[in-house]
């Protein structure tokens, strides 16, 4: 116990450290221990908690009316689909703790922690209700918003006991959840057998199968979850949930004793590089998709190998093998490609408000295509590597774009035959598509030659789009629109190929 | 003209970061084959000087040529011949350290090229990680991997920043014999660092302090300008030329307060 108290001491003055840093940033002054400054605190506090209450009841009443109207048949396969999602999450759970250990330790922890003589059941369940709280605080809101949106069929105009039973019955749906993966993941960590087993994360998904052919026993909790919240829940289904979590949290309290923190420390050292890197972390999520990438490819051999080519032939093939070395992000490129051209046909076929199509353009320029100018970043980012390459940065980024662009077109070209569109738009979109694709990645390129890169990829982005956009409207024929999205790409072209 | 033109010619290079001189009007020649010592103290401004050298930035002031070319106009023909070597590079993720030799040599256009990769890997104790991520090399593996990707396209020139950090003292040694060769065979090499192996001789010593050039030579000059004696260590070189500029300085500050 003493063990346990000990560490929630120090969670919780790490959570004071993050916040001090926080309230840093908006003026906070902690080395002055005046008066002035813990009122200065109590103010932005309150500030806070005004600011959540209004946005927070401005978002619900939007949520609820939305939710008004919505026809009865949508609002229960929403349900219907919650109660599926829950299974599908458990099974996620599951995987992911098969896969690499639940409990995460830092750096700091490593030394400071799992090689000290505290009862190893301490930091487990630390570890286990601190994930589980911030899950809960997540999945809390997540689930407010949801029952504002479905409550209309079951409560008419008074959502609030809805929108409270929703919120309640998270706390027990996290700690399931979340319980069943730690106890399975722990069971990895105490027994080395199970852990020498490679591919047994891919067990769970067997429970797919079997979850259609015997939907019952594998849906109930969903449906219960769902019953709880619309308030038609037989008596005994609340208890029950509880007993489960707390059972569950026993299991988890009594297998961390057993724990080997020398496997979970091992297994905990791609979360501890990310957790180090601090706020650059989330600041700048290159750095963790590089960590990523460079931890999962540690645990390969390398796949196929360079051809033996010259010139510019080189420059392909190695851009080629670096995203076959990692399909993940032609995967996400084609994804990208697939529905930002599912949304932006969707705005030209029904003639969406002008506000719509700006929202496009900043989902295009705020979040680009992960995959499309990974290589080519590479090239352009490391001067090292940038001087071993005697071509110009069109050159450069032709070379190294040329297979997650057409990737990004067959993306595009999916999202044209799946939208369904007559003969004649359909040929307008494949116009439309190779042009619009080469502008999101000159866009890309030309922030990359400036130190600005969101700035300038925002401007690059509107600008081009833009222009292209109103031309069209302007005109009243997409060719005007092309032409000038074909002047844009010149002009972009230019400047990567000068600067980059 | 071009013929008639040093290999490498800095004149009055400037840089300033915002108010902070981090070089002034630094100016000096170097000829094909020579082994050159950049010297200083942390902050001195060696590594800005040799990367406005390699075209990594761009001088406030003055220009770098090399073989006659500006380097700030001739980006291509710079990057066939001149490599700079960081002190921590950086590397593909995707590519083993095989693959990035020959992927620069491809780039290149080098023929006949894996002969030499595989005795550079070998020469610098690679060899056995050839099929290794570099991700996942020591520091040491790391820099020793930018020097077979630099020598392996044979740049005219050279610079290396700070090359003796990460190497164990053995492989320092190594390195120095090895870049004495390469300097035997027309390789103008430029290396900053402020610590040599007791046995490194280069040609010549340019010694900067605070973004300026305030000794430079070659070991004879410079025993007798500072009066030293025996062989030159670094050490010795830097504290006397240090203490003779403080001592300057000191003399300035008197002359000042008198007039």
């Amino acid at each position: 116990m003493l063990d346990t108290r000990a560490l929630v001491w120090l969670r919780w003055r790490q959570f004071k450290d993050t916040a001090v840093y926080w309230l840093r940033v908006l003026g906070y002054q902690p080395n002055e221990n005046a008066l002035s400054q813990n009122l200065y605190v109590v103010y932005l506090m309150a500030i806070g908690v005004f600011w959540l209450y209004t946005v927070g009841g401005f978002i619900l009443t939007s949520a609820a009316i939305i939710g008004t109207l919505l026809e009865y048949d949508s609002v229960i396969l929403i349900l219907v689909v919650l109660s599926y999602g829950i299974f599908f999450a458990q099974v996620w759970v599951i995987m992911n703790a098969l896969r690499s250990t639940p409990l995460k330790l830092s750096f700091s922890d490593m030394a400071w922690v799992a090689a000290s003589p505290i009862r190893r059941s301490a930091p487990v369940i630390v570890g286990f209700a601190r994930q589980s709280l911030i899950r809960i605080f997540l999945l809390g809101i997540a689930s407010a918003l949801l029952a504002a949106l479905v409550h209309y069929p079951f409560v008419g105009d008074n959502y609030g006991d809805m929108i409270f039973r929703a919120v309640t019955v998270v706390i027990p749906l996290v700690v399931i959840v979340w319980g069943m993966g730690w106890a399975v993941g722990l069971l990895r960590l105490i027994d080395p057998r199970i852990g020498r087993m490679r591919f047994l994360w891919f067990l769970p998904i067997l429970l797919i199968p079997l979850a259609y052919w015997f939907p019952d026993p594998f849906f109930w909790m969903g449906r219960a979850i769902v019953l709880v919240m619309i308030g038609s829940a037989p008596v005994w289904v609340v208890p029950l949930l509880i007993a489960l979590a707390v059972i569950l949290s026993v299991v988890v309290l009594l297998l961390g004793d057993r724990v080997n923190m020398i496997h979970a420390a091992d297994e905990s050292v791609l979360y501890a590089r990310i957790q180090a890197l601090g706020l650059m972390a989330w600041r700048n999520p290159d750095i963790q998709r590089r960590i990523f990438m460079q931890m999962r490819q540690a645990g390969r051999k390398p796949l196929l190998r360079l051809p033996k080519v010259q010139g510019m032939a080189t420059f392909v093939t190695r851009a080629i093998l670096s995203y076959l070395r990692h399909p993940e992000l032609l995967v996400a490129t084609f994804a990208w490609g697939a529905a930002l051209t599912y949304m932006g046909l969707d705005i030209v076929v029904n003639a969406r408000p002008l506000q719509i199509w700006l929202l496009w353009l900043l989902i295009v320029g705020l979040v680009p295509p992960a995959g499309l100018l990974h290589v080519f970043q590479s090239d352009r980012g490391e001067m090292f590597l940038r001087q071993f390459l005697p071509v110009d940065g069109l050159q450069l980024l032709i070379a190294d774009m040329l297979l997650p662009l057409i990737v990004l077109m067959l993306g595009a070209v999916a999202a044209v035959f799946v939208r369904g569109l007559d003969p004649e738009v359909m040929l307008i979109a494949f116009m439309v598509v190779p042009i619009g694709a080469v502008l999101v990645a000159l866009s890309g390129a030309v922030a990359l030659t400036n130190t600005r890169v969101l700035q300038t990829r925002l401007l690059a982005t509107g600008g081009s789009f833009g222009a292209a956009i109103i031309a069209g409207a302007a005109l009243g024929t997409p060719f005007a629109g092309l032409a000038v999205a074909f002047v844009a790409a010149m002009i972009m072209a230019g400047i990567v190929a000068g600067e980059a | 003209m071009a013929e008639e033109s040093p290999l490498l010619s800095v004149s009055g290079v400037s840089y300033r970061y915002g108010s902070f001189n981090a070089l002034t009007e630094v100016s000096f020649d170097a000829p094909e084959g020579e082994l050159i010592a950049l010297v200083g103290r942390n902050g001195a401004g060696k590594s800005t000087l040799l990367k406005s050298i390699a075209g990594w930035t761009r001088p406030t002031d003055g220009e770098v040529l090399i073989m006659g070319k500006k380097v700030a106009r001739e980006e291509r023909f710079i990057r066939q011949h001149v490599v700079l070597v960081p002190d921590t590079p950086p590397f593909y993720d995707e590519l083993t350290a095989w693959e990035h030799l020959q992927f620069n040599a491809q780039a290149h256009r080098k023929k006949d090229w894996e002969e030499h990769a595989e005795e550079l890997l070998e020469k610098y104790g690679l060899i056995n990680n050839r099929d290794a991520f570099p991700f996942a090399f020591s520091r040491g593996m790391r820099y020793k991997l930018a020097l077979c990707m630099a020598l392996l396209i044979e740049p005219k020139i050279l610079l290396l920043d700070e090359p003796l950090g990460p190497l164990d003292p053995v492989s320092a040694d190594d390195l120095w014999r090895e870049l004495n060769g390469h300097r035997d065979e027309g390789m103008t090499i430029l290396l900053s660092s402020h610590q040599l192996p007791p046995d490194a001789h280069p040609d010549r010593y340019i010694i900067l302090e605070e973004g300026e050039i305030i000794g430079e030579g070659t070991p004879d000059e410079l025993r007798e300008t500072f009066g030293l004696q025996g062989a030159i260590t670094l050490d010795d070189l830097l504290r006397a030329v240090i203490r003779a500029r403080r001592e300057a300085e000191e003399e300035a500050l008197e002359e000042e307060a008198d007039a």
